[in-house]
């Protein structure tokens, strides 16, 4: 189990009113993987090296499994090297000077009780099993491929069955294959050891996969967290919806509110979308809605549709991705199971599924973080 | 050299004398082959006749003695079965082994702090490494050998009032001493590079791992770091065994005899075995050489350990209170390398015979040293020796190096990278052997002129040692000059000469500057070399101070000393200043 409370992180240098973590409130279940998801300077690694005892915070308190491990309050910091952590770095951090054993077997000496040599050979090439590269170990570290070096840093970080593993960026040097493969083997092994893990990334791709709970980050706060599935799905901020796969934002007001269905005027129509609690008549707000989310037609279809445009289209394998000039805006449309593409200038209607259509606060109305830097259209 | 072979197309209203174009292109290209193949052959010269002569030398019966001369291995079993000789070895590699090991060890604890940690103020120590440019060898050791003076040194005084032994400076541990603050800032500058260079990650991750900040120090950052390490080590051991200031001002009233020293003295004596000292500059050659084969090899290895992948970020260790103790060790050092003997020679500068400081000794200070040295005709004389050589050199090095960067940058010519490494090879030619052999060869050379005894000489030596220095600036130079540059000019029908007049000459003109004025200062600073090749008459500033101090006229060395160091730290200044003017051409040039 990790508890962060409060925690603050200033970096000199930088003026006051941005800190690189800045009242993270966090608790990871004992067992469980918990993704902290952000674009770059969000303060996800920052956090995790606070988990680690890489740097000290400047407020807040950390607790691992029942102990408190820092509280600047009460003067408590343990540092890094008394923690039970296990950490992968981004780089990996290999120790070129070592042997893959060598550098599996570090963390189990020079600590007290001291174990016996043998002893450490044998945990180190188990080890070294775990990760599928026992017959690698008196190999020197140098000569390992970047996919090994990552097995070996996993190797290292578990040897000495610690009660949080933190992994930094970890599949971000990897080939895009290799990636795809090492990502679901953390994850089995995470699950089978059942280790309370935090995974920092920015590839919305891994979080969504890896994790047990999705912490979505932006400027040293959590804008929210919850299942991959439910993150994915009903974001609760246009930030989250951003930054989690391609969406269509579009600029609405409320017309009526009634138990079950939120009516919202946007440009294209009127959309009967999903319930927004505390969403009031009269107020401005965002739709979202994903580009499979429509049913494109190229005949007027029966019920209510909105006529639009073929902007542009991109064939990508599986599907077809247009752009659709709907009421002087662009929407995103995706469509899978289509042979024949559709050109420039084609007319189409666009059937909307309500049911997926969710309603934000618009930003700046609520009290939901600005979108800050977000990009806005990731992918 | 065929004159005015090449009608250089100059805009009409050029009006330089060269005017009927009659297009002539195939030997239109002469003259700038002519050149470059002239540069070439000088480089070569200079950088193999000081080596080869001494060599040569040493495999000689008689060699400048007349009498029959003939192939010989006579000097070298003269040498190695004399009884001095094995003290002499042990006495050299004890001096330059201790001083590699004290200045390593300081270097790279003082980078550590420097590059790795929060201790305040460390640009101190930043500051204190470039002081040994300022402060020539010959100067610091003066300053030292009167803070230890064994009577009325200042720092003896503290010592004994404080009832502490006093420290004897003329001893083996004084010579070490003295040649450790001299050379500290190699280990320094190349450990702050290793430290730079090293992922911060793989500390971290040993932290991580549950190992104590100590147990992260000697298994992961000493380790990692070992490369850099032996490698200064070799170049500090280089250096000091090569170099004479200590070894002479120190080590000889010690009566600590080392290969420098020795060979000075041989020289000294009468009649002179010129082979035997070529034995002995062969021997401490063969040991730079291997010394510096070796360093180079560590380099490349560290270069290819040190490098990571992304997410790469050196990090600063928090001290915590323990950096007030760094700080301590950073102010201990600027003190010891920079204030106190500056202080010193201020301090003997402004009296008329040397006074331990005191408020009392404060009422008879005077300028009348300074006096002294504007009013003696030989002192003023070795004033104006030290600019002209120097500046002298620092011309023919600027051009030269030019001229070099351009052949092995900007053509394909058979042979550049020969040309490069022939440009670059002074650097391992102990200076010792550099002076021994330029005046071996100019006493023996064919020529129809003598050098022996000129300025000439001086300048062939200084030219020589600053050659590989200003190579290393023009080279970055001159490849940051894309090929386009030139083409267009050409493209626009400007000939060679013209191209490098006005595409060439103002791109390179930082680097130009900053070659010429590294130069000045390195031949300004130079003892070594020049103590061997001045005669009576052409001393300059570094020999002028050593003969005083041999003649015990201490104030008037500081004096002069003094207006060395305004000198050198004026060009050092402006050097300086030059550092971020190149910066910003390189930008300028990029966008």
């Amino acid at each position: 189990m990790i508890k962060l409370t409060g925690l603050v992180k200033r970096f000199p240098g930088r003026t006051v009113t941005a800190n690189a973590v800045d009242g993270l409130d966090l608790e990871v279940p004992a067992g469980s993987l918990a993704v902290l998801l952000g674009p770059s300077g969000c303060g996800k690694t920052t956090t995790l090296r606070l988990i680690a005892g890489l740097d000290r915070p400047d407020r807040g308190e950390i607790v691992i499994g029942d102990e408190v491990v820092c509280d600047p309050g009460k003067g408590i910091f343990v540092r890094a090297h008394r923690r039970p952590i296990g950490i992968v770095f981004q780089s990996y951090a290999i120790w070129p000077h070592m042997t893959v054993a060598q550098n599996v077997a570090f963390p189990l000496q020079g600590g007290r009780p001291r174990i016996p040599r043998r002893k450490v050979r044998e945990r180190a090439v188990a080890a070294l099993d775990l990760v599928g590269l026992a017959d690698l170990a008196d190999r020197p570290a140098p000569a390992l491929s970047g996919g090994q070096q990552q097995r070996v840093a996993l190797a290292r970080a578990l040897i000495r069955e610690p009660k949080v593993l933190l992994l930094d960026e970890p599949l971000s040097n990897l080939d895009a294959g290799l990636r795809d493969r090492m990502r679901d083997e953390i994850r089995a092994m995470q699950q089978r050891l059942g280790i309370t893990t935090v995974f920092v990334t920015h590839d919305q791709d891994e979080a969504l996969a890896v994790g047990d709970e999705v912490v979505v980050m932006s400027e040293g706060r959590i804008v929210e967290k919850g299942l991959p599935q439910d993150i994915y799905a009903w974001p609760r901020t246009e930030f989250t919806a951003r930054f989690l796969g391609v969406s269509n934002i579009m600029a609405g007001t409320v017309r009526s509110v009634a138990p079950g269905v939120t009516e919202v005027v946007i440009a294209a129509g009127v959309l009967r979308c999903r319930p927004c609690p505390g969403a009031r008549d009269g107020d401005r707000v965002s739709v979202l809605m994903r580009p499979e989310s429509f049913l494109l037609s190229r005949r007027r279809p029966d019920g209510p549709a909105w006529r639009g445009t073929v902007d542009f289209s991109i064939y990508r394998g599986d599907c077809w991705d247009y752009h659709v000039k709907v009421a002087g805006e662009v929407l995103k449309v995706r469509v899978y199971q289509e042979k024949a593409g559709l050109a420039h200038g084609d007319i189409v209607f666009l059937v909307p599924d309500e049911s997926a259509a969710i309603v934000l606060p618009a930003p700046g109305t609520a009290s939901a973080p600005a979108p800050g830097g977000a990009p806005a259209v990731v992918r | 050299m065929t004159t005015r072979a090449k009608p250089w197309p100059l805009p009409t209203s050029g009006g330089r004398g060269v005017g009927q174009a009659r297009p002539r292109r195939r030997i239109a290209v002469e003259p700038r082959y002519l050149i470059l193949v002239m540069c070439a052959l000088l480089v070569a010269y200079l950088a193999l006749v000081p080596v080869g002569t001494m060599g040569v030398a040493a495999f000689r019966s008689h060699f400048l003695i007349g009498g029959p001369s003939h192939w010989t291995l006579r000097n070298f079993v003269t040498i190695f079965t004399a009884p001095w000789f094995g003290a002499l070895v042990t006495n050299s590699f004890l001096y330059a082994g201790a001083t590699a090991v004290v200045s390593t060890a300081a270097g790279f604890g003082l980078a550590w702090l420097v590059a790795r940690t929060n201790t305040p103020a460390r640009a101190l120590v930043s500051v204190a490494a470039i002081t040994p440019l300022i402060i020539p060898g010959i100067l610091s050791t003066v300053a030292w050998a009167l803070l230890f003076a064994p009577q009325v040194g200042p720092l003896n005084d503290l010592l004994a009032s404080a009832g502490l032994p006093t420290f004897n400076i003329y001893s083996l541990p004084g010579m070490v001493f003295v040649q450790s603050m001299h050379v500290v800032p190699i280990p320094f500058l190349m450990g702050v590079a290793a430290f730079r260079s090293m992922d911060g990650s793989l500390e971290e991750a040993a932290a991580a791992s549950g190992a104590r900040p100590a147990r992260v120090l000697r298994t992961i950052t000493i380790p990692l770091a070992r490369p850099a390490i032996l490698s200064a080590g070799l170049l500090t051991f280089v250096q000091t065994i090569s170099t004479f200031e200590v070894p002479q001002l120190i080590g000889v009233p010690g009566h600590r005899f080392v290969f420098v020293s020795e060979i000075y003295a041989a020289l000294q004596a009468f009649p002179t075995d010129f082979g035997a000292v070529g034995v002995i500059g062969v021997f401490v050659l063969a040991i730079a050489a291997t010394g510096l084969v070796l360093s180079a090899r560590l380099g490349r290895s560290t270069a290819t350990q040190t490098l990571t992948g992304k997410g790469f970020r050196p990090r600063v260790a928090d001290l915590g209170r323990w950096r007030w103790a760094g700080l301590g060790v950073a102010a201990a050092f600027f003190l010891l390398a920079v204030i106190l003997p500056l202080a010193m020679l201020v301090w003997s500068s402004l009296l008329p015979g040397y006074r331990p400081p005191s408020t009392e000794a404060l009422r008879s200070v005077t300028l009348s040293n300074y006096r002294a040295v504007w009013t003696t005709p030989a002192l003023v004389g070795s004033v104006e020796h030290s600019v002209v050589t120097a500046v002298t050199a620092g011309a023919i090095v600027t051009v030269l190096s030019a001229v070099v960067a351009y052949i092995t940058v900007k053509t394909r010519a058979r042979g550049r990278s020969l040309l490069d490494g022939l440009a670059t090879f002074p650097i391992a030619v102990p200076s010792v052997v550099m002076g021994v052999g330029i005046l071996y060869w100019y006493l023996v050379a064919p020529l129809p002129f003598h050098l022996y005894g000129t300025l000439t000489i001086l300048v062939i030596a200084f030219v020589t040692i600053g050659l590989p220095y200003g190579v290393r600036f023009l080279t970055p130079g001159m490849a940051r000059v894309s090929d386009e540059l030139e083409e267009a000019a050409s493209a626009s029908g400007a000939g060679w000469l013209r191209t490098f007049q006005r595409i060439y000459l103002p791109l390179l003109a930082p680097s130009l500057l900053a070659a010429f004025l590294y130069t000045v200062i390195v031949a300004f600073r130079e003892i070594t070399a020049a103590i061997f090749l001045y005669s009576s008459g052409t001393e300059v500033m570094s020999v002028m101070v050593y003969n005083l101090w041999s003649d015990g006229s201490y104030p008037v060395v500081a004096a002069l000393g003094v207006i060395m160091v305004a000198f050198l730290a004026s060009a050092v200044v402006v050097v300086w200043l030059l550092g971020g003017r190149i910066q910003i051409t390189r930008l300028t040039n990029q966008g």
